[in-house]
């Protein structure tokens, strides 16, 4: 497979900018994660595949055959495992040994049951067993572990490293990092700004000099029915008090903090955040522009699609001015 | 060539497997029988006379066992599907597994086909009509070129429509139109001639003249048929050209 590459890419339609300035390239034999929202994903799924074109950038892609998974696709629910994989082996050009594929993404046990019968974790590996038979140059998969079980993850992580064997490329989205850390060895963050690439360099242990302990970690705990998601600040757009509730603003999602916004600006000012108003709490970095709509009040406008727009207090200008010097 | 006909095999197998266990489409190849037979009985117990009333009554089962299976047969087959494939964004996987809209569109005729001419010879016994008397030729080729005009038309319904609910309602007047009319056609002057313009009307015209004189072709019938299979591929054109297989 010749690289593909994606320069400058930006998607808009009737709804707005889609994906912008999207500048990739995907080496052979690559396993790249990309965290972006549903809609993005079928986004750059359309322009990878090449049934939508960019609105402006350019994009290489060759005759790289593609095949996906994507989270609403489904299976034929009569056919058996069996007669799935041999309907797929007679499309297929390439031999492969089913026996073999069959062992390593441990679906021996359901081979002569209905697609219908099977579990959430053996349905995904039966995707993955039409993939290494019909071996494309590159397999997109949506949201891969999405409600998969703990076992049902370390099955699939087995199976994609069987997939993998055989050369394909592997393209993962989703909108959780934590899920891509798993299924990925490069990690891209889609914000605004386009695609930044995500630090996935292990920590090696410095044995030369003395042991060096972090000052500076600090992470935004969030509730979210029984989970806690951190976020670094850098990923915060800007928190919202709704009732007294500090409401955390990350691309178009939104999470509740336990604490107050007065406890949140006092540990994230030095993260580059300022409390342009009473209710709101603005990561400096996201601010696109500044207007004012008439001579006391001033509006600031954050990167992004929408773009939000957050009311700055005319005594609190000054202190921006002195922030940001314009 | 042989890889192209791998592909046809294992799509006509998967159609197959797929009409097979969708009991909606199904029943309507077995219903037709079912239905011919049970009327058979019906009729059978009614019919005085000997000859002429069982030759009448043959006509007409054989008449409608064919509609029946052929028009709605051909259309609901084509149509149910193809809009199940799209509904279930499987046939998306299935194209990019190099199959081509020609491998994919002889694959799914294949099976249908197969089944209506199966069961539009089956019928002809189960009507109560002698083997002997059909003339095979003329009763294969405008059976056959019969069901392929309700396939196209079926493939078109099938392509217009995002899921199987909105293909039934989309094939509904079709159905009606290409049923309905040949079937009512004894029923005034006006009716019978404008069944005879219609592909359906051709096949019930062909058992009617079948069971009375002998089926000899005329220019009209060859024309109707020539002229239906033209709109069929157009439509299917139309349609394949518009949205193509895989729109969302």
């Amino acid at each position: 497979m010749t690289p593909i590459i994606f320069e400058k890419v930006l998607k808009q339609t009737s709804q707005g900018t889609l994906l912008k300035n999207i500048t990739l390239t995907i080496p052979a034999g690559s396993q790249i994660g990309l965290k972006v929202t549903h809609q993005e994903s079928r986004c750059f799924f359309n322009l990878l595949t090449g049934k939508t074109r960019p609105t402006s950038g350019q994009l290489v892609r060759n005759d790289t055959t593609i095949m996906a998974n994507l989270t609403t696709d489904a299976g034929y629910p009569q056919l058996t495992v069996s007669q799935y994989a041999h309907l797929f082996l007679k499309l297929s050009a390439h031999p492969i040994d089913l026996a073999a594929a069959q062992e390593a993404l441990a679906l021996h046990e359901v081979w002569h049951l209905p697609l219908k019968r099977l579990s959430q974790d053996q349905q995904q590996r039966v995707v993955l067993l039409r993939l290494v038979v019909l071996h494309p140059d590159l397999a997109f998969l949506e949201n891969p572990l999405n409600e998969l079980s703990d076992d049902g993850i370390q099955l699939y992580l087995q199976g994609l490293a069987y997939l993998r064997q055989s050369g394909v490329t592997v393209i993962c989205t989703a909108p959780y990092l934590e899920e891509l850390l798993l299924v990925s060895d490069t990690i891209y963050r889609y914000s605004p700004t386009g695609l930044e690439s995500v630090d996935l360099k292990p920590d090696t242990p410095d044995t030369t000099g003395p042991a060096i302990h972090p000052t500076q970690v600090f992470k935004i705990a969030c509730k979210q029915d029984d989970k806690t998601i951190f976020f670094s600040p850098d990923e915060i757009d800007f928190i919202e008090s709704i009732n007294s509730i500090s409401t955390v603003h990350v691309g178009n999602d939104t999470f509740s903090s336990t604490l107050t916004l007065t406890e949140l600006e006092a540990k994230l000012q030095r993260f580059g955040f300022f409390r342009c108003h009473r209710s709101y709490l603005v990561n400096l970095q996201r601010i696109a522009e500044l207007i004012s709509y008439s001579r006391n009040s001033y509006t600031l406008i954050l990167k992004g699609h929408p773009a939000p727009k957050l009311p700055l207090s005319r005594t609190r200008l000054e202190e921006l001015r002195t922030l940001i010097s314009f | 060539m042989n890889r192209h006909w791998q592909k046809i095999q294992a799509i006509a197998q998967l159609k197959l497997h797929m009409i097979i266990h969708n009991l909606s489409i199904s029943f309507i190849p077995a219903f037709s029988m079912l239905m011919v037979y049970l009327l058979r009985l019906i009729i059978h117990d009614q019919s005085t006379a000997a000859d002429a009333a069982s030759a009448m009554g043959g006509a007409y089962l054989l008449s409608f066992g064919l509609l029946f299976n052929t028009v709605m047969g051909g259309i609901m087959m084509c149509s149910g599907p193809l809009a199940e494939e799209k509904e279930k964004h499987t046939l998306r996987v299935l194209m990019t597994a190099s199959v081509s809209g020609l491998d994919f569109f002889i694959g799914s005729a294949l099976p249908v086909l197969v089944i209506i001419e199966v069961v539009n010879v089956l019928m002809i016994p189960i009507a109560g009509v002698a083997w002997s008397v059909i003339p095979w030729g003329s009763f294969l080729l405008i059976s056959t070129i019969c069901a392929l005009i309700s396939m196209l038309l079926g493939y078109m319904t099938g392509i217009l429509s995002k899921n199987q609910t909105q293909a039934g309602i989309v094939s509904m007047p079709l159905l009606f139109i290409f049923t309905m009319l040949p079937f009512f056609r004894v029923l005034n002057h006006t009716l019978e001639m404008l069944a005879n313009l219609t592909y359906s009307g051709i096949l019930t015209r062909l058992v009617d003249q079948t069971l009375d004189q002998g089926y000899h072709w005329d220019f009209q019938d060859i024309a109707v048929l020539l002229i239906w299979l033209v709109i069929g591929v157009g439509l299917f054109l139309y349609a394949y050209r518009r949205n193509g297989l895989d729109s969302d």
